[in-house]
């Protein structure tokens, strides 16, 4: 790891970094972007539609499936004790 | 006959202190079940009684002498008490998790989870789980897998939540700008609004008093910037 700063000065960072990557493009650029990103966007959809229609569950369901999901996963990383983490992931948990 | 008469003259004698303690006795009877002394202090109850109310199971003994009338209850308060979560495994706890049984999976940023805001519709998840989606594949990237799993678990966790919130803040303001330029969807507009919102909680929640690896920061930020120019996946 190299030098490590404060939340603080890391957020002042992170905004003054964006700011200078939106002034550095065009308005068309912009937009440019935020069609990609809605492109995508759909694309991510249709896919989870497809596979809601595929295991014949309604949106609702495949919503708390996330939820369950999440908080199946948070539970795995943490103990008991949700303020004590562990200090490593096991390599053997991942996907 | 006058014999007769003497004995039972002689008799009435005899039985006279008898005769008074019965009709004292009788006196005494009949005043006691007057109506005119009654001293309870319950009333009567009147030809037309109605049947005592019905005593739920376990509420208690009833009032002596009328089985099942009992005090009214209080009237319960409309403010509900609102449990903290138990740290507790719940009843159905040694269950495999539906989640996991029917193939759900959570966004996760170097096998961080990543949350979606709680009254979400699909919609509304999509911009969390694209920034999620392209945040981890440029983490990949630059961090090497030793490294990965050399790093404690608090900052990770910290670094996949500050660049989720980096992709969301990122999208807003690209929004924000866009919308100076005439180009303006509510709902869009919206549905980012409430991921970064998510996302900035998550973070604060994640990083408090966790320092921050800038240069590493910017390396993934570099890749993931490349990525969106690159093209639709």
């Amino acid at each position: 790891m190299s030098e490590l700063v404060s939340q603080a000065a890391a957020d002042a960072e992170q905004e003054r970094s964006i700011r200078e990557w939106l002034d550095g493009m065009t308005p068309d650029q912009r937009r440019a972007l935020i069609d990609a990103s809605n492109r995508r966007l759909a694309q991510l959809k249709a896919k989870i539609l497809a596979e809601i229609h595929a295991e014949g569950i309604t949106e609702q369901e495949w919503i708390a499936r996330q939820h369950a999901a999440y908080a199946v996963a948070q539970a795995g990383l943490k103990g008991p004790d949700n303020n004590a983490p562990q200090a490593s992931i096991d390599e053997s948990s991942k996907e | 006959m006058t014999r007769g008469t003497s004995a039972h003259l002689a008799d009435g004698k005899d039985t006279l202190p008898t005769m008074r303690y019965l009709s004292l006795l009788l006196l005494f009877a009949s005043g006691c079940s007057s109506p005119s002394h009654h001293s309870y202090s319950q009333a009567a109850p009147g030809p037309g009684f109605p049947a005592p109310p019905m005593t739920p199971v376990g509420r208690g003994a009833p009032v002596v002498g009328q089985p099942g009338h009992q005090a009214p209850e209080y009237p319960r308060s409309p403010h509900r008490r609102v449990l903290p979560p138990a740290n507790e495994p719940g009843l159905w706890a040694a269950d495999v998790p539906r989640a996991a049984r029917a193939g759900g999976y959570s966004p996760t940023v170097l096998d961080i989870p990543i949350p979606l805001a709680s009254d979400a519709s699909l919609e509304d998840m999509l911009p969390t789980t694209e920034c999620a989606a392209g945040m981890d594949r440029a983490a990949r990237r630059v961090v090497a897998k030793d490294a990965l799993s050399r790093m404690a678990l608090t900052v990770r966790q910290c670094l996949a939540a500050r660049l989720v919130h980096r992709c969301t803040s990122s999208f807003m303001q690209s929004l924000e700008a866009g919308r100076m330029d005439g180009h303006y969807d509510a709902e869009v507009f919206r549905r980012w609004r409430a991921a970064n919102a998510t996302a900035e909680a998550f973070k604060s929640a994640s990083c408090e008093g966790v320092p921050v690896d800038p240069a590493l920061e910017k390396s993934i930020i570099h890749a993931w910037q490349a990525d969106l120019w690159r093209g639709d996946e």
